[in-house]
This record gives C-alpha cells, sequence and structure tokens, in this order.
C-alpha cells in the first residue's frame, strides 16, 4: 500500500504537574489553565482549517503513566500519559483535556522521547511532511539530564527532521533563567523551532484560519498572433468564497434534536406547463425566448446558428496604456496570476521577458479566454505584477462587454448651488491628515502602524460563521453566541485616529449644512381644496394609493395627532371630526363643518366610490344618536332634497341601503321622526359594527396585498 | 446567497418607467431627419425587446398631415406605436413606416396634449414618465399655436411628466427663439443647456436609453462619516455582472411551446426500517417543513448542525445596511493588479435623504483627488449582505459616461478570499536563475508591443455568443437576415499580426515546447477528422467521388489521409500544400 501522505503531524506536550497548578499572580490563571485554553485553541484551529493534520496529545505529571517507552523499560518515563495517539484532530481531543492538574509530577525530557518515538513509529506507511513537538510546560521541575544525552537527544531529532516549540514561558527572559530552560532553549534553536509566550500565542490565534485551497493550474498557451505561443499556467490568485462552500441538508430527529438517520432531504425539480397546469418530463422541455411579448421557441436544430467559441485558448488582442485599464472596467470574478509553465524554462524566461518589457513600456495585455472547448469567450486584462511575495508574473482579471455597461444617467452635480468652497475642501483634507490609517498605531506598542491592511484583514461574516461552528460543536443545544468583540473591532475607527480626528470633524460640522430630509408621510390632512384632491384621484386611480388615505380609518382609535387640525376635511373627515371632538369641540359645533365636508365628498366625486363619504355619514350619524339626533334629521332632510334635485337618486339608494337614513325615535328618544316612510325593518342597528367590521378586514387584506 | 439584486425598496421606485417619443418630421423632406430617428428608434425598440425589458414605451409622429392613429381623437399626431411594452407587431409597424404626409402648417400642442392623455390613460403603474422629442430646432409652430404649445409643455411638467428634446442635427446652427422658451419650461424653469446636435443614430439611441433607464440602486445610505456627521448616499453598480444579461430564457413544452415553470420541490423521506423485507419497504414521501430543516457540515468528525432559522441568522449577525468611514490610504496603495476581487460599486450623492449631501461630498471627492488619497470605509450594503471594507477612488467620468463626480467603491480582499501559491518555492531557485534578460531578447518583445499597441475604450467588446444569439432568435421572429452583420469583435484583425517577427522570435526564445500531451491526445479524438488512422480510408466513397467530381467534399486533412494511404510521392512535402493540389494530386494519381 502506497504510504498516505500527511502534510504535518504535532504533539502537544501539556504540563498537568502540581508544579503548574499555583496561579504566578492572585487570582490569575495558573500555567495549567492557561495551557489547557491554549491547547484547546491549537486543536480547534486545526479541526477549523481541516488541513491534512495528525495530533497527538501527551500530558506530562499525569496521575498514570501509559506511554511505548514506560511499557517497553517498566519504571521509566513515568507520568506520562498518551492522552490522544497521533489522529486527525477531533473535538474530542479537546473534551478529554482534564479539567484540573494533578499532584504528579513528570520528566519534560522523557516526555519528549516519548512524543519522538511516538511520532517515529506510532503510525504506519504515512508519510509525513513535518513533524512537530510543542512543548508546553514552565520547566519547573527539573529533568536531571547530563549535558551528553541531551546532546545525543538532540542530534537524534536533527536526523528525524522534528521540529521542537515551547509554548508558555518566556524562555529568553533573564528572569526566568535556570538550567533546564537553557537547555529547552537549545532543543528550540538546534531544531529550528519556534517559541512564544501563551498571550503571544493566543493573540495569534485569535482568528480561524479557513481550509486551504490547493493551487490547480490552468495550463493554456498565451498566443500573439498565429505562431507565437507561449506555454503558461494561470493560477486562481484572488477569489470571494463562502468560508464553507455547501452546507449539507438533513432532518432533525425531534426527539435528540439532531440529525436523523433514518429519513433525508430529496429534492426534485419539476416542470408544470403553466398553460394546462400538467406536470412536463424534462426530457420534452425544450428551450425558448422571450421577444417582443411573443415566445420564439429555440430547439435543437436551432443552434447551429449559435456561436462557436472554439477551443481552449488565451489569445492576445492587443495591448494598450495601463491607464486605459481602470477600476470601473473590471467585472471578473478574482484574479488570477500567470506564469510561465511549470518545468518549462524558456517558457518562464518568455513570460518574464514580457512582464518586464511590460512595465517598461508601462503597457497591459488585452486577451480573449475561452476556458474550455466550447466555453463563451470572455475578455481578460493581463497586468504585469512583481508581487510582494515575490512572485513576477502577470495577473488577469475579467474585463467588461459593451452589453454589460448599464449607461446610467446621474443628475447633474456641477450647477452654482451644489459649488463647495476651497474652506470646505481644505476641512476635508485636514480631516484626511488627521485619520491617515497607515499611521493608525503606536510604533511603540505594534511592529505594524497600518490599520486596516488590504487583504490581511480577516473577514468578520466568515469568522463569524467559523466561531459559531467551534461554538456548536462545543457546547451542542445551546444557543448561538453574538459576533465577538474581537471581530466587531473590524468595524471600528482605530482609537488613536478617532482621536486625531474629533477636533476636525467639529469643524467639518460647522462648514458644511446637512438637513436630514424626513421622509414625508402621506399626510393630505392640510389639504382643503377639493380639487386636488380629486386630481390625485384621477392620476393615480392605482389601489395602493387609495388605501393609504384610508390607513386612519383602521386605527380609529389609537388615531392621536399632534398637529392640529383647522377645519374638517374631505380626506380624512372622520379622523378631522375625532381630532377637533379632542379639542373640546361639541357635535353642535362641528356639525355645519362636516356637513360640508359630506356634501363636498358627494357632489364632488367623480369615480363612482362614495364610500368615504358615506363612512363619514356614518360617523356623523352615530355621534348625533348620542345627544343631538335633529342635527343629523335636519341636515340629511335638506340635503336629500338638494339630491334630488340634482338627480343623484343614486346616492339617496344609497343612503337608505347603507343605515344612514334618518335616526329614528326608537335610537334617541329626542328624534322626531317614528319610521321611515318605507321598510324600516331594514335598518337594524346593531348590524352597523359588523359592517364597519367587514369593511376594515377587507381594506387590511388589500394593504397587505400591496405590500 | 445572493445580495446584490438590484431591489429597491422605495415606493416611489415602483411601477415599471413610461417613455414616449415624439418624432418630428415637419419638412422632413429639407433635412431628413426621420431616416435617422427612424432607424435609432428601431434600434431601441429591438433593445428593448432583446432584454424583456418591461418599458413601457410608445412611438409618435407629429408635423404630419391629420391622421386618425389617435386613440384620443388628436388629429396632427401619427401614433405608431401606442404606450404599451412593444410587441413584435409594434416593432414590425414602426420598422415598415416609411412614408407619411407632411402637414403644411407645424402644430405642437396637440402632440403634447397627446402625450399628456397617453399617460393620463396608461393602465399600467409608472414609475416614471417622460417625453423624449427628436427634433430640430429651428422651426417653430405657427404663431397661433405657440402659447398652447407651452402652457401644454408646462401642464406636463406640473404633472410631474419630464421632456428630453434630443437635438437632431449635422450640423451646428441658431435655434428659434421660441425652443428657448420651452427648453426653460422644459427644464423646470431652471437655467438650460441647449442640447448639442447629434447625428448619429447610435448616439442617439443610447442618449434616449439613458433617458428612459431606471436607476436602481443598490442601496441607498448615509454615509457616516462621524457619529453626526452623515451624507447622503447612493449605492449602484454601473455594469451586470458577467452573465446576467443570459437570464431571459425560458422553458417551453416541445409538443406544445407552452411556457414550462419549474418548481424545485424539497420532500422529506422516510426509510422504514423493514428487517425482513427491505424489499418492500418503499420510501415515503412527505412535504418537508423549514423547522425541520438541518444545515450541517462535518467538522473534527463530527457533525456541527444548525437549524434553518440559526443559519440565517449566521450569515449576518452585523446588523442594518450601513456605510462608514474608517480613515484614509494614499491611493496607490489600491493595485487592481494585486487586490481585484469582484466588481464594484459607484457611489454618487443622495440630496434626497440629506439636503446639502453633494457640497460634501463634491468637498471630500476634491480633497481626496488633490491629495491622492483614498478614503476607507466600511460597507454593508442589504441587510443580508457580507459587510466588506472597501476604499473610495474618486472617480471622474466612468466608463466615459456623463457623470462628473464620484467614488468607484474598490472591495478589499479579506485574507480569507486570498490563496497562497506554494508553486514557486521549488521554482525561486530556477527562476533566479533566469533574472536576467537579455537585451535583444528585450528589444523583439518590445518591438512586438509597440506592433500591436491598440486604444482601449470599455465599449470595443461586444459579447459574441449573446449577440449572434439575438440574432438567431430575431432570424426567427422578425424573418429578417439582414439588420447589421455579425461581427465578433473579440477576435482581432489577423492583419495586425502581419507584421510581427514571430520568426525571430521563435529563433530567440524557442522552441517553447508543446501544448500539454494529455490535452492535444483529447482533442485529436474530439475532432473527427483525425480520427479514422492512415490504416483505412472508403474507397468505395472515394471512388465515388472521383467519378463524381466530388472532391471537394473532402476535408484536407482527409485528403491528407487518402495521399498517405495511397503512398502518393508529394515531391516537396504536404505541409503548406493547398486543397487544390491535394485534389489534383489524388486525382492524377487515382486515374
Amino acid at each position: 500500500m502506497a504510504p498516505t501522505k500527511v502534510d504535518q503531524a504535532t504533539i502537544i506536550i501539556l504540563d498537568v504537574g502540581r508544579k503548574v497548578s499555583v496561579p504566578e499572580e492572585k487570582n490569575g490563571q495558573s500555567f495549567f489553565e492557561k495551557g489547557r485554553e491554549c491547547a484547546g485553541r491549537i486543536i480547534e484551529r486545526k479541526i477549523i482549517s481541516q488541513g491534512k493534520n495528525l495530533l497527538g496529545i501527551l500530558l506530562l505529571g499525569s496521575k498514570t503513566t501509559k506511554n511505548n517507552l514506560a511499557e517497553q523499560a517498566p519504571g521509566t518515563c513515568k507520568n506520562i500519559e498518551m492522552l490522544t495517539e497521533l489522529q486527525t484532530p477531533s473535538w474530542s481531543m479537546i473534551r478529554s483535556l482534564p479539567t484540573e492538574p494533578s499532584k504528579s509530577k513528570g520528566n519534560w525530557f522523557d516526555a519528549l522521547l516519548v512524543a519522538a518515538e511516538h511520532i517515529k513509529n506510532g503510525v504506519f506507511s504515512t508519510k509525513i511532511a513535518q513533524k512537530k513537538i510543542i512543548l508546553m510546560t514552565n520547566f519547573i521541575v527539573p529533568c536531571d539530564t547530563d549535558e551528553k544525552q541531551i546532546k545525543q537527544a538532540i542530534s537524534g531529532f536533527q536526523e528525524e527532521g522534528f521540529e521542537v516549540d515551547v509554548i508558555g514561558p518566556d524562555i529568553y527572559s533573564e528572569e526566568n533563567k535556570n538550567y533546564d530552560i537553557e537547555l529547552a532553549r537549545l532543543f528550540v534553536e538546534e531544531t529550528k523551532g519556534a517559541t512564544a509566550t501563551f498571550d503571544y500565542t493566543m493573540r495569534y490565534l485569535l482568528f480561524h484560519k479557513k481550509k486551504a485551497t490547493n493551487a490547480v493550474p490552468w495550463n493554456v498557451d498565451l498566443s500573439i498572433g498565429p505562431n507565437i505561443k507561449i506555454p503558461v499556467s494561470a493560477y486562481i490568485r484572488i477569489k470571494d468564497e463562502p468560508v464553507v462552500k455547501k452546507w449539507n441538508k438533513a432532518i432533525r430527529n425531534p426527539v435528540t434534536n439532531t440529525a436523523s438517520s433514518s429519513e433525508g432531504v430529496k429534492k426534485d425539480k419539476i416542470h408544470i406547463n403553466t398553460e394546462d397546469q400538467t406536470t412536463v418530463t424534462s426530457d420534452n422541455v425544450i428551450n425558448g425566448y422571450e421577444y417582443g411579448q411573443q415566445i420564439i421557441p429555440f430547439s435543437d436544430c436551432d443552434k447551429s446558428m449559435l456561436y462557436d467559441p472554439g477551443q481552449k485558448s488565451l489569445k492576445v488582442y492587443g495591448f494598450t496604456k495601463a491607464s486605459n485599464i481602470t477600476w470601473q472596467n473590471l467585472n471578473g470574478d478574482g484574479l488570477s496570476y500567470v506564469f510561465g509553465r511549470k518545468h518549462n524554462k524558456k517558457a518562464q524566461y518568455a513570460l518574464r521577458c514580457l512582464v518586464e518589457c511590460l512595465l517598461e513600456l508601462d503597457l497591459v495585455g488585452i486577451v480573449r479566454r475561452v476556458y474550455n472547448n466550447g466555453n463563451a469567450p470572455k475578455m481578460y486584462a493581463l497586468m504585469p505584477v512583481i508581487d510582494t511575495s515575490n512572485f513576477v508574473c502577470l495577473s488577469m482579471v475579467g474585463i467588461c462587454y459593451k452589453d454589460e455597461i448599464k449607461n446610467m444617467a446621474f443628475p447633474v452635480t456641477n450647477l452654482k448651488k451644489y459649488t463647495c468652497t476651497d474652506e470646505q475642501v481644505d476641512c476635508f483634507k485636514e480631516l484626511i491628515k488627521a485619520m491617515d490609517l497607515t499611521n493608525a498605531y503606536d510604533e511603540s506598542e505594534f511592529d505594524d502602524t497600518e490599520a486596516f491592511p488590504i487583504a490581511k484583514m480577516v473577514s468578520p461574516s466568515a469568522q463569524y460563521i467559523l466561531d459559531c461552528i467551534a461554538y456548536r460543536a462545543m457546547h451542542p443545544g445551546k444557543p448561538l453566541p453574538q459576533p465577538r468583540d474581537d471581530i466587531m473591532m473590524l468595524f471600528k475607527i482605530p482609537p488613536l485616529i478617532e482621536k486625531k480626528s474629533r477636533d476636525v470633524i467639529e469643524k467639518l460640522k460647522k462648514s458644511f449644512v446637512l438637513n436630514k430630509v424626513e421622509v414625508k408621510k402621506r399626510d393630505k390632512k392640510q389639504v382643503q381644496a377639493m380639487d386636488i384632491d380629486d386630481y390625485c384621484q384621477q392620476n393615480q386611480p392605482s389601489t395602493s394609493f387609495d388605501i393609504t388615505n384610508d390607513i386612519p380609518k383602521i386605527d380609529l382609535n389609537s388615531f392621536k395627532k399632534s398637529e392640529s387640525v383647522v377645519r374638517i376635511g374631505t380626506i380624512n373627515a372622520v379622523s378631522d371630526y375625532e381630532a377637533l371632538k379632542q379639542e373640546g369641540k361639541t357635535v353642535a359645533d362641528l356639525s355645519s363643518q362636516m356637513c360640508d365636508a359630506i356634501e363636498s365628498m358627494i357632489f364632488g366625486n367623480l369615480d363612482g366610490n362614495f364610500s368615504r363619504a358615506l363612512d363619514a355619514m356614518m360617523h356623523f350619524r352615530n355621534e348625533c344618536i348620542k345627544s343631538e339626533p335633529n342635527l343629523y334629521n335636519n341636515w340629511l332632510k335638506t340635503f336629500v332634497l338638494e339630491l334630488a334635485d340634482r338627480k343623484r337618486n343614486n346616492v339617496i339608494e344609497m343612503i337608505n341601503a347603507q343605515n344612514v337614513n334618518y335616526i329614528l325615535q326608537s335610537e334617541n328618544s329626542l328624534s322626531t321622526i317614528k319610521s321611515h316612510s318605507d321598510d324600516s325593518q331594514l335598518y337594524e342597528t346593531d348590524t352597523v359594527p359588523e359592517l364597519t367590521d367587514v369593511q376594515i378586514s377587507s381594506e387590511v387584506n388589500d394593504l397587505f396585498d400591496n405590500m | 446567497m445572493d445580495s446584490d439584486d438590484e431591489i429597491d425598496f422605495q415606493p416611489s421606485w415602483r411601477g415599471v418607467p413610461g417613455i414616449i417619443i415624439l418624432i418630428n418630421v415637419f419638412e422632413n423632406s429639407k433635412h431628413n431627419i426621420f431616416e435617422i430617428a427612424h432607424a435609432a428608434t428601431c434600434r431601441l425598440i429591438k433593445q428593448q425587446m432583446r432584454t424583456s425589458s418591461s418599458h413601457n414605451i410608445a412611438v409618435c409622429l407629429y408635423g404630419t398631415e391629420e391622421s386618425s392613429t389617435s386613440k384620443f381623437d388628436v388629429k396632427a399626431v401619427t401614433e405608431i406605436i401606442p404606450l404599451s411594452v412593444p410587441t413584435l407587431e409594434d416593432f414590425k409597424k414602426l420598422k415598415n413606416t416609411t412614408s407619411f404626409t407632411e402637414a403644411k402648417e407645424f402644430k405642437l400642442s396637440d402632440v403634447l396634449w397627446h402625450s399628456s392623455k397617453s399617460f393620463a390613460n396608461c393602465k399600467k403603474q409608472l414609475s416614471s414618465r417622460s417625453v423624449i422629442m427628436l427634433t430640430r430646432l429651428d422651426i417653430a409652430p405657427i404663431a397661433v399655436d405657440q402659447k398652447p404649445t407651452l402652457s401644454r409643455a408646462s401642464d406636463l411638467i406640473d404633472s410631474n411628466i419630464d421632456i428630453r428634446v434630443i437635438n437632431l442635427s449635422d450640423h451646428e446652427y441658431q435655434i428659434d427663439a421660441f425652443y428657448e422658451k420651452f427648453l426653460k419650461i422644459a427644464n423646470k424653469g431652471m437655467d438650460y443647456v441647449v442640447p448639442k446636435p447629434i447625428w448619429d443614430s447610435t448616439e442617439i439611441e443610447k442618449l434616449m436609453y439613458q433617458e428612459s433607464h431606471r436607476n436602481l440602486a443598490v442601496a441607498k445610505l448615509n454615509f457616516e462619516i462621524s457619529k453626526d456627521f452623515n451624507i447622503g448616499v447612493g449605492v449602484y453598480t454601473l455594469l451586470k455582472r458577467p452573465g446576467q444579461n443570459y437570464k431571459k430564457n425560458v422553458y417551453l413544452d416541445r409538443e406544445t411551446n407552452a411556457v414550462v415553470s419549474s418548481v424545485t420541490k424539497t420532500m422529506k423521506v422516510t426509510f422504514e426500517d423493514g428487517d425482513d423485507d427491505e424489499e418492500n419497504s418503499q420510501p415515503k414521501e412527505v412535504p418537508l417543513l423549514k423547522s425541520e430543516l438541518l444545515h450541517y457540515q462535518e467538522f473534527g468528525g463530527e457533525k456541527v448542525e444548525f437549524t434553518d432559522s440559526e443559519m440565517k441568522a449566521i450569515k449576518n449577525p452585523f446588523g442594518p445596511p450601513m456605510m462608514k468611514l474608517l480613515g484614509f490610504k494614499p491611493a496607490r496603495v489600491i493595485c487592481k493588479e494585486k487586490w481585484y476581487l469582484k466588481m464594484g460599486y459607484f457611489l454618487f450623492p443622495n440630496e434626497k435623504s440629506i439636503e446639502g449631501s453633494t457640497v460634501a461630498f463634491k468637498a471630500l471627492h476634491k480633497a481626496c483627488t488633490e491629495m491622492e488619497m483614498v478614503a476607507i470605509c466600511a460597507l454593508c450594503t442589504r441587510v443580508n449582505s457580507k459587510p466588506i471594507v472597501g476604499a473610495l477612488s474618486p472617480s471622474v467620468r466612468p466608463l466615459n459616461l456623463d457623470i462628473d463626480v464620484g467614488f468607484d467603491i474598490i472591495h478589499f480582499p479579506f485574507v480569507e478570499s486570498v490563496r497562497d501559491l506554494n508553486i514557486n518555492e521549488e521554482e525561486n531557485n530556477e527562476e533566479s536563475s533566469v533574472d536576467i534578460i537579455e537585451k535583444a531578447h528585450k528589444m523583439l518583445m518590445k518591438d512586438i508591443l509597440n506592433e500591436l499597441t491598440i486604444e482601449y475604450k470599455p465599449d470595443m467588446f461586444e459579447d459574441p455568443k449573446l449577440q449572434s444569439k439575438y440574432r438567431a432568435i430575431e432570424a426567427i421572429a422578425l424573418d429578417e437576415e439582414d439588420s447589421d452583420p455579425f461581427i465578433d469583435t473579440t477576435i482581432p484583425n489577423p492583419e495586425k499580426f502581419e507584421n510581427i517577427r514571430d520568426d525571430l522570435f521563435e529563433e530567440l526564445f524557442g522552441p517553447l515546447g508543446e501544448m500539454t500531451l494529455k490535452r492535444t491526445a483529447e482533442k485529436q479524438s474530439y475532432s473527427g477528422g483525425k480520427k479514422q488512422k492512415v490504416e483505412n480510408i472508403d474507397e468505395n466513397l472515394l471512388d465515388h467521388r472521383l467519378k463524381n467530381n466530388k472532391m471537394n467534399d473532402y476535408t484536407v486533412p482527409q485528403l491528407k489521409q487518402i495521399i498517405n494511404f495511397k503512398e502518393i510521392k508529394v515531391p516537396s512535402g504536404l505541409t503548406g500544400c493547398k486543397k487544390k493540389d491535394l485534389i489534383n494530386l489524388v486525382c492524377e494519381h487515382c486515374t
């Protein structure tokens, strides 16, 4: 069997003994607690990044002794426990870390030997590219080993290619100096390992690492004219990809709340004939095209008329001044780097020559790319680039087609009222100086003073998703946390910059007049003139408009207005009435206004929809029933007469039908009218509230339909 | 999840745009503006049909003899297309409109009245209403008509209908004083600029298209300079994403040509644990409830699961759309050749949310330009879109459009978007050996580059696949082959390459090796001609073709095969032989 390849095998040696259990400062964390947290973070990072890694955990100073060397030679390598052997990192590793330190102590040098032995012999038929031992101890327990043995071990480690990292104590600090730390330093230096304190490590591991994508070349000949062909390989360099490419779907088992093993999700695509609602099988579906309101069927035979893009290729169209290609021209998906073909020195040489000449002449290439035989061609810009990581190559970015330009028009801004003064510009210049992000952090505290470095910032959304994954794995069933502060920091102005900009901001506020435009509510209460109302109705016969006008009716009871209503208008007669009543006016005070409003609503109406007028009448009538029935009855009498004069019999009929006829004595004893001349059974007051209800609900429905 | 779709939630964007195109044909015999206006309008309508746009467009002629084409009994107008989404019939009608009778006296008021009626009677909800007039501006209407015209025009403006005037002429001329008044009204009483005369149907089409276009913003936001200092801005995309033009495909039933809609059904399937009769246990299918769905991904040997609602919450926990200034950086830090991530946005001031925004925006623009700095900001365009950090780079006239101020919003790639290319670790050493490029080589390369220099314009390439598809559809729909011939703009003129010294290139740089072998092998099996190896040729077919003088039916490779098979001796070798020569060779040998 061919050996499996693994990028890295790591063994973490975590000291859990008595000597690491005491906090260094009062109320601080002990070395053990810090070590445990750090080990957990390292495991988590390895899980999330999903690399080809193996990980093992060795406990130093454990109560039990369990390791290969101890088995081979009983009595040696005591208190060293192989907690997990080398394997793919998993959440259970984090869970199995001991929560309490032991009362024993172990020898760190022995632990190193155990780890080395395990990496060498513990896994079979596996080729390991990088072998790492991470030692987390404070070296308070001496190893009692003579120099000769140490030297021997180091040379053995070197031979096998082991790397020893020490995390935890600062092994270069004068304070911590002891013999064991000196030895540890020797290990680190001789095996080309690394060392860091817990604080530093935790800061470094603050954010997750996404699963890496292997660079896969797209191989093609870059052709310049018919005869020059340079073999090249293009690699994707920058691409916006989701952190988890595809989520799998499963059914929740209601008992365990986890994915069910007996139920699954099935997705089907069904084609339905929109005319007769029958299902059409997919082989009976053909492509069509909607053109000028007609459907043009486009079956296979017509495909011969279609464009043949040709074979996979990358053909130079020409070269143009670098400044001709601007950010606005680019609409591709990410960026690729183009190198001369691997192992083809001549191609690499030719490409390098091309890159240098393009740079010297300040030109870029325009190329036509066919990704694979028959794929639609796309145009790209080929720009020379010398990258910080020493790539000398061409960078390839998609440029737009004419068909993709939207040809937008914007309002003119070079008008006199939009001119800005020099003082205003200077004010912004001051702001720019104050908020220069290349100098955002104090040099003495940070290595890099630049804030928001391009391509070095982590993506807040990606980090949050990975956070959630880690949290859910370790805390199943618990609700997900909010983004942590470390992530939210990525949207905050660095404190130093904020401080520097404060004064300039004050100055800016003074030199510009910026008024927030209140979003105008569709409040037409102020509008009194009849004609405007009707004009709106004529021009916008849409239902949405009517509904907006009617909204207050729905919310009649809670309707409270801040601005005062002067008189009853025609648009919201009912609410106007209510508003004025709130101000203390009586029915008698308001009746003439209300009557005017109702009359103008009916006489001025053009669309034949009298619901608002009738609503107002209903309201007026109900108000009058309470106290002054004759107000209503007297008005109605003259009004009906007038209607008859104007031959508006339809309105009279409506008044009869809608229960807004005269108020009867049975409703209020003050009324002088005993019964309607015609069919009085129709007007039963108890139907009134129901009727209003019905109206409202249908309007609410319409309103939501239109939203 | 794609969050950048152009949906604008402001109610003012409800409905579709309505456009009435008015073509002045009075005294057409003198200037013949009809021909060019007609061509431009045809193109516009065609483009609308191609993209299945939902714009309502009407086309009318005025300055014609009285006709009865108007629905509203307005005589002086010839209505070719009523205000609606143009159909194929409408287009054909417009296309075939070539003759009309010119009016004896020129009236303008009627046609404006007609337009206002058309809008008033349009059944669709219109988001915007505009009248585009294609006319010369030197002949005023007759004296009695002037006053009514102006009052009709201000009526239109008052009812929120825009009037745009496109000045059709091939030369500059003095415009009539009447039109000065007219333009002033059309420009809502503000100062106006006399439209420049244009005389190119594509330019006219572009102008009309711009006037009719809906400017949908991706987002309208308050750009937060500091906590209580905001500028109103709109975020736009000036380009479509590649492939966005291909959306208008529909599916049809092969039998009836009825439109077929496709629905994706998600079902829950239950597997019964029937131990003894596994064959009989049919999986049960029931509709799936969203609450039953789990999303999971395997990490660290375990399934990490989220419910559907959690999944939504994970996607954006960062709150509502926002735009916030973080600081400034020198413009040189943003290199497109290194950091291009995806199509950027365009930022334009929005007076409608905060008055005075344009002034502040312009001041910021000017300050950035003069100091060669870019603003860095955090931006989240939609509730469900990922927040980004980007640079605002001041731009003028983007894509040669008539926009005098604005910022390009450039996406910064996050570290997660950058891929490690661990490719040159081993090759670094190799490459360092080729560090010095010889002078002669550079000379040649530069000669080639200079020879092939072109002037790039953003609109120089048309999507050949899309264009040929449009033509194929139009060939069926309109029965027309002609229109404009299809030119593949992505393929350069081969003549350009005639002068480059490829022989010298080969000599200096070559041999550069073949295309990867694996691929070539595939291609051979792909292209049918080479498939038949030397062993076998169809001799009967050859005989048949020889006798019937149909040798031209063979392809060149097939002919070469025959020559190889028949072991015909070719003195100068087969390479470079023309087809005619090959046929002659075969004929001579076999007869």
